[in-house]
C-alpha cells in the first residue's frame, strides 16, 4: 500500500492532457510535483534533471478523467491531498509539535505533553511507518525548492527564464563602494558591541550566582537582572542559528545547484524556525516591557506625594502598630486559651523586642515620607530604563525587606514548634519503651535505664504542658506570615507573565497557524479513497503548558496538603524562587555561552 | 447424597421444619458433662497473696496522694520527711543489698528533678485546678491497670512519673516541688523494688512488718483527713478485694466454659454490616 502525495492547487487552470511528474526520496512515497504539458515534458526529458534530482514521470491527468497512475500497484494507493506549506513564510509541516522550550529542558514540563497529539500517537504504532511518513513529511515540506529546481532546469531548456527573475531583482543600486565600506565599519562596531555586552551579561551572570551569597535566590531583582543578562547572551546565538537557516534558504538560488543535493539531505530548513519564534518573542516581550515601564514609571511620578502618604500610614500601622499589637495580645491568654505564662511572657518579650528593635532602627527610617518618595522616583527610573517588571522585582524585594521581622519571627517560631514535636514523638517511643533504629530506619523496644525514663518523662510531661504556647505563637506567626507572601507571589506571578508570556506565539496563531505545526492531521475524503493531509496548529493548552505547570507548581507549594502538612509539621516554607523559575526559563540554556565560543563564531561568520 | 442441613434461614432445604441437627444434640451433652465435671481450680491462699500484692501497689500509690495532701493543703515542710526517708532507702540499699551502690544514676536523678523543678512549679499555672485533677485521676487509674496487667514495666513506671510531674506542678515552691517529685519516687519506685526483693529473699517477716505500717500510716492519714467513714469505707473495700474476690475468681474459673462449640456456633450471630 502507498500514497501519492498531491498539492491541492495544481489542478487550476491546467486543461487537457499532462504528465504527472513526481519525486521521490529513499524510504518516502510519491509526491506530485507538476503537470506538463508535451512541449514541457519533451524539455524535461532533454535536460537530463530526472537521475540528478529523482524527478520521474509518474502518470498522466487528464481534465475529465483524473489522475492514471503508471506505477507499480497503482490500485492499492491512495491519494493525499495537501496545501504545499511555503518555507519562506516559515509554514510546515511536522509530526511533533513545534518546540517552544528548549528540547533539552523539555523534562522539566514533560507530563503530559505527549498526549496532546494523537495523529503521532498513532503513527508510533509500527516504526517503519513512522519513518516512512517522516521521510514523506520532509519531502512535502520542500515542494516549493523542488518545483523551483524543476522549474528552472526545464525553463532553462525552453529559453525562458521564469524563476529567476524574482529572485535577483533590486540587488543593483546599493552594491556601491561607499555602501559597502560603511556597512563593513557598522558591523564592525556591532560586534564589538556585542562582544563587550555579552561579556557584561556573563560577568554580572556569574557573579549573582556566585556560591556562598547565591544572590538570585534572595532577590527578586537580582533574579530579574539575571533572566535578563542569561537573554542577551542567548541572542548572539539564537541570530547565528537563525541566520545559518536563512543561509542555508539562499541555497535555493540555481547559482550554487550542483552542491544542492547535499544540504538537502542533512539539514531540514524548518529546524531553526523554534529558534526564531523564541528570539522574537523574547525581544517583543522586552518591548512590551518597556512601553509598560513608561506608563508605570509616569503614573508613580506623577502621583509620587500622595502614594507616599498612603504607604506610611499603612506600613506603619500594619508593619508596626498591628504586629506589635498582636505580639503583645499573645502574652495574655489569646481567645482565653490558657497558656503558660512564663513562656508566653517570654516569648512575647523577646519579640516585642525584636520589633521594637528594627523599628527603630531600619523601618521608621525607610517607612518615612521622605524615604519611601526617593524609593518611588527610584522604582519609576527604573521602570523607565528598563521595563515594568523590574519595577515589580524592586517592590517585591522592598516588601519582603520590610517584612524581615515578621519573616524572622516566623523562622524563630517554626523552629521552636518543630524541635518540640521532634522531642515529643522521640520522648513519646520513650513513654512506650520503644527507640528509633536509625540504622534499620524502624522503631524498636529498647530497655531503659530508671534514670533515663524519670528525665524523658519529666521532659515529656513538661513539653506537653508547654505545646499549646508554641503552637498559639507558631499559628498566628504563619498567618502573619502568609499575609505577607500573599503580595509578593501575586507580584512575581505578574512579573513571570510579563517575563515569558508567549505573545508572538499566540499572535503567529492568529495571523498563520501553519508556522506553528502542533502535528499533522490525515482526513478521509470522497469515502476514504483520497485523504486530505491538514496541519494541527498548536494547541493553546501547549502553548501555556510552562505557565500551567508554574501555576501548579506554586499552588503545590503553598496552597496544597502536604504544604499544610509541612505547616503542621513545622517546616519553615519559603518561596522556592530558583524551583519557580527553572520553568519559566525553559526558553534559555542553563548555562550562558562563553564570550569566547560567541566571538569565535562571529569573526568566522562575518 | 442429602444436602447437610444449614443453620440459614433464606436456604430452601429439604429438612420438616422442627429439624434438629445431630451435632446440636451431641454439644448439648457435651456442655452438660463439662458443668457437671468442674475444672480444677488454683488454691484459695495462692489467690489471696497475689490479690494481696496488688492491693500493697495500690496503697502505694495512696501514699502519694497522702504526700501531696500533707504539702498541699496542709503546708507541712517537706524537708525532713524527704531527708528521713532518703536517708532510709541509702540504708536499706546498703543494708539488704549489700553491694556498691552505683551514685550516677541518683545523682542525675536528683539533679535534674532539681533543674526541673522551677520549670514544674510554673508549668501548670494558668490551668484551673479542676483539669489537673482530672488528669491525674486519669493517670492513676491507667497506673493501677497497667501494674495489674505487669507489675514492672516501662509505661507503669513513666506513667507515674507523668502523674506525679501534673501534680507536683500545682506546689507553690520549688522545695515542695522537688522534696514531693524525691518523696514520690522513693514511695512508689523503690518501695516495691525494695518489698520484692524482701519477697525473693523468702523475708517474710520483714515485709509483712513493712506491709502493717504501710497500711497504718495509709489509714491514719485517711481518718486525720477524711474522717471514719471513709477510713471504715476503704478497710471495708480492701478487706473485699483480698478475701472476698478471689473467692469469686475461684468460683468463675470453676465454671467458666471457654470455647465450646455448642456457644460460639448455635449463639446468635452479629450481623456483618458492610
Amino acid at each position: 500500500m502507498g500514497y501519492v502525495f498531491w498539492p491541492k492547487s495544481l489542478e487550476n487552470g491546467s486543461y487537457g492532457s499532462k504528465t504527472v511528474i513526481g519525486v521521490k526520496e529513499p524510504g518516502s512515497d510519491w509526491m506530485v510535483l507538476a503537470l506538463l504539458g508535451i512541449e514541457e515534458y519533451g524539455a524535461f526529458c532533454k535536460s537530463k534533471c530526472c537521475q540528478k534530482y529523482g524527478f520521474a514521470k509518474i502518470g498522466t491527468w487528464q481534465k475529465d478523467s483524473g489522475l492514471v497512475l503508471e506505477l507499480e500497484n497503482a490500485k492499492s494507493t491512495f491519494l493525499v491531498r495537501f496545501k504545499p506549506p511555503r518555507l519562506n513564510l516559515m509554514q510546515f509541516y511536522s509530526l511533533e509539535p513545534i518546540a517552544l522550550v528548549l528540547p533539552e529542558k523539555d523534562y522539566l514540563i514533560d507530563s503530559t505533553v505527549g498526549k496532546c497529539h494523537p495523529v503521532v500517537r498513532q503513527t508510533r504504532s509500527s516504526g517503519n511507518a513512522e519513518f516512512r511518513l517522516r521521510t514523506s513529511i520532509n519531502l512535502i515540506n520542500l515542494y516549493h525548492k523542488h518545483l523551483r529546481l524543476l522549474e528552472t532546469s526545464v525553463s532553462r531548456h525552453m529559453e525562458e527564464v521564469r524563476s529567476k527573475k524574482s529572485l535577483t531583482m533590486g540587488f543593483t543600486w546599493y552594491e556601491t563602494a561607499i555602501y559597502r565600506k560603511s556597512r563593513a565599519l557598522l558591523r564592525c562596531c556591532a560586534l564589538y558591541v556585542t562582544i563587550c555586552a555579552h561579556f557584561l551579561a556573563v560577568t554580572l551572570i556569574g557573579f549573582l550566582s556566585m556560591t556562598p551569597l547565591k544572590l538570585i535566590n534572595i532577590s527578586a531583582t537580582s533574579q530579574q537582572i539575571d533572566l535578563r543578562c542569561r537573554q542577551l547572551c542567548y541572542f548572539p546565538v539564537q541570530f547565528l542559528r537563525i541566520n545559518a537557516s536563512a543561509a542555508l534558504k539562499d541555497t535555493v538560488n540555481p547559482q550554487t545547484e550542483s552542491d544542492m543535493r547535499a544540504p538537502k539531505r542533512s539539514t531540514f530548513p524548518c529546524s531553526n524556525y523554534p529558534d526564531y519564534i523564541r528570539f522574537y518573542n523574547t525581544i517583543w516581550l522586552i518591548a512590551n516591557d518597556l512601553s509598560f515601564g513608561f506608563s508605570v514609571g509616569t503614573l508613580l511620578a506623577e502621583n509620587q506625594d500622595r502614594i507616599a502618604v498612603f504607604l506610611n500610614t499603612v506600613f506603619t500601622k500594619y508593619l508596626f502598630e498591628k504586629v506589635h499589637l498582636i505580639t503583645a495580645a499573645l502574652s495574655q491568654n489569646p481567645l482565653g486559651i490558657k497558656l503558660n505564662g512564663e513562656l508566653a511572657q517570654f516569648l512575647s518579650d523577646l519579640f516585642l523586642w525584636i520589633i521594637d528593635f528594627s523599628y527603630s532602627t531600619y523601618i521608621r527610617r525607610i517607612t518615612s515620607t521622605v524615604s519611601i518618595r526617593i524609593f518611588i522616583s527610584i522604582i519609576s527610573a527604573a521602570s523607565f530604563c528598563f521595563g515594568a517588571t523590574f519595577a515589580m522585582a524592586i517592590m517585591v524585594d522592598l516588601i519582603s525587606f520590610l517584612t524581615m521581622h515578621i519573616s524572622l519571627f516566623y523562622f524563630i517560631s517554626a523552629k521552636m514548634y518543630h524541635w518540640q514535636l521532634h522531642v515529643l514523638q522521640t520522648l513519646l517511643y520513650l513513654f512506650y519503651g520503644k527507640k528509633r533504629n536509625v540504622l534499620r530506619n524502624r522503631v524498636d523496644s529498647n530497655l531503659f535505664e530508671l534514670d533515663q525514663l524519670l528525665m524523658g518523662t519529666l521532659f515529656f510531661t513538661i513539653l506537653v504542658f508547654l505545646l499549646p504556647t508554641f503552637s498559639i505563637f507558631y499559628a498566628s506567626f504563619t498567618l502573619l506570615r502568609m499575609a505577607v507572601l500573599v503580595p509578593e507571589l501575586l507580584f512575581e506571578f505578574l512579573m513571570a507573565l510579563m517575563n515569558h508570556f508567549p505573545l508572538f506565539v499566540l499572535l503567529l496563531r492568529i495571523k498563520d497557524p501553519k508556522r506553528i505545526p502542533g502535528g499533522i492531521l490525515l482526513q478521509p475524503v470522497q469515502k476514504g479513497r483520497e485523504f486530505k493531509l491538514e496541519n494541527n496548529p498548536l494547541t493553546l493548552k501547549a502553548i501555556f503548558r510552562p505557565y500551567s505547570v508554574l501555576l501548579s507548581t506554586m499552588i503545590e507549594n503553598h496552597f496544597s496538603l502536604p504544604t499544610l502538612r509541612h505547616i503542621l509539621v513545622g517546616h519553615p516554607m519559603t518561596i522556592k524562587r530558583h524551583k519557580m523559575y527553572r520553568i519559566l526559563y525553559s526558553t534559555l540554556p542553563e548555562v550562558p555561552a562563553q564570550t569566547r565560543e560567541i566571538w569565535a563564531s562571529l569573526t568566522s561568520k562575518y | 447424597m442429602k444436602q447437610r442441613w444449614q443453620r440459614l434461614l433464606w436456604l430452601k432445604q429439604d429438612f420438616p421444619d422442627n429439624h434438629t441437627d445431630p451435632d446440636f444434640l451431641r454439644e448439648v451433652s457435651e456442655l452438660r458433662n463439662v458443668q457437671l465435671n468442674p475444672s480444677s481450680t488454683s488454691s484459695y491462699s495462692r489467690v489471696v497473696g497475689d490479690f494481696l500484692l496488688f492491693y500493697h501497689r495500690a496503697l502505694n500509690t495512696g501514699l502519694m496522694y497522702i504526700t501531696f495532701t500533707l504539702l498541699y493543703y496542709y503546708r507541712c515542710d517537706p524537708v525532713y520527711i524527704t531527708g528521713a526517708l532518703t536517708s532510709l532507702a541509702f540504708l536499706a540499699s546498703v543494708l539488704f543489698h549489700r553491694a556498691t551502690v552505683s551514685l550516677k544514676s541518683p545523682l542525675i536523678i536528683i539533679f535534674s528533678m532539681l533543674v526541673l523543678s522551677p520549670v514544674l512549679k510554673s508549668l501548670s499555672r494558668t490551668t484551673s485546678s479542676d483539669s489537673i485533677w482530672t488528669i491525674s485521676c486519669w493517670l492513676t487509674l491507667f497506673y493501677v491497670a497497667s501494674v495489674s496487667l505487669q507489675s514492672q514495666s516501662i509505661v507503669s513506671t513513666n506513667l507515674l512519673v507523668a502523674n506525679v510531674a501534673v501534680l507536683a506542678s500545682r506546689l507553690s515552691s520549688t522545695t515542695d516541688v522537688f522534696c514531693f517529685l524525691l518523696i514520690c519516687i522513693e514511695l512508689n519506685v523503690l518501695l516495691p523494688y525494695f518489698e520484692r526483693s524482701l519477697l525473693d529473699r523468702k523475708l517474710f517477716t520483714t515485709y509483712g512488718t513493712t506491709f502493717l505500717i504501710n497500711n497504718a500510716v495509709v489509714y491514719y492519714f485517711v481518718t486525720q483527713f477524711l474522717g471514719w467513714i471513709y477510713t471504715t469505707v476503704f478497710a471495708f473495700s480492701a478487706v473485699t478485694f483480698v478475701f472476698g474476690l478471689p473467692r469469686y475468681f475461684i468460683y468463675w474459673q470453676k465454671h467458666y466454659y471457654k470455647n465450646g462449640p455448642l456457644l460460639s456456633r448455635w449463639d446468635a450471630r452479629r450481623p456483618v454490616l458492610d
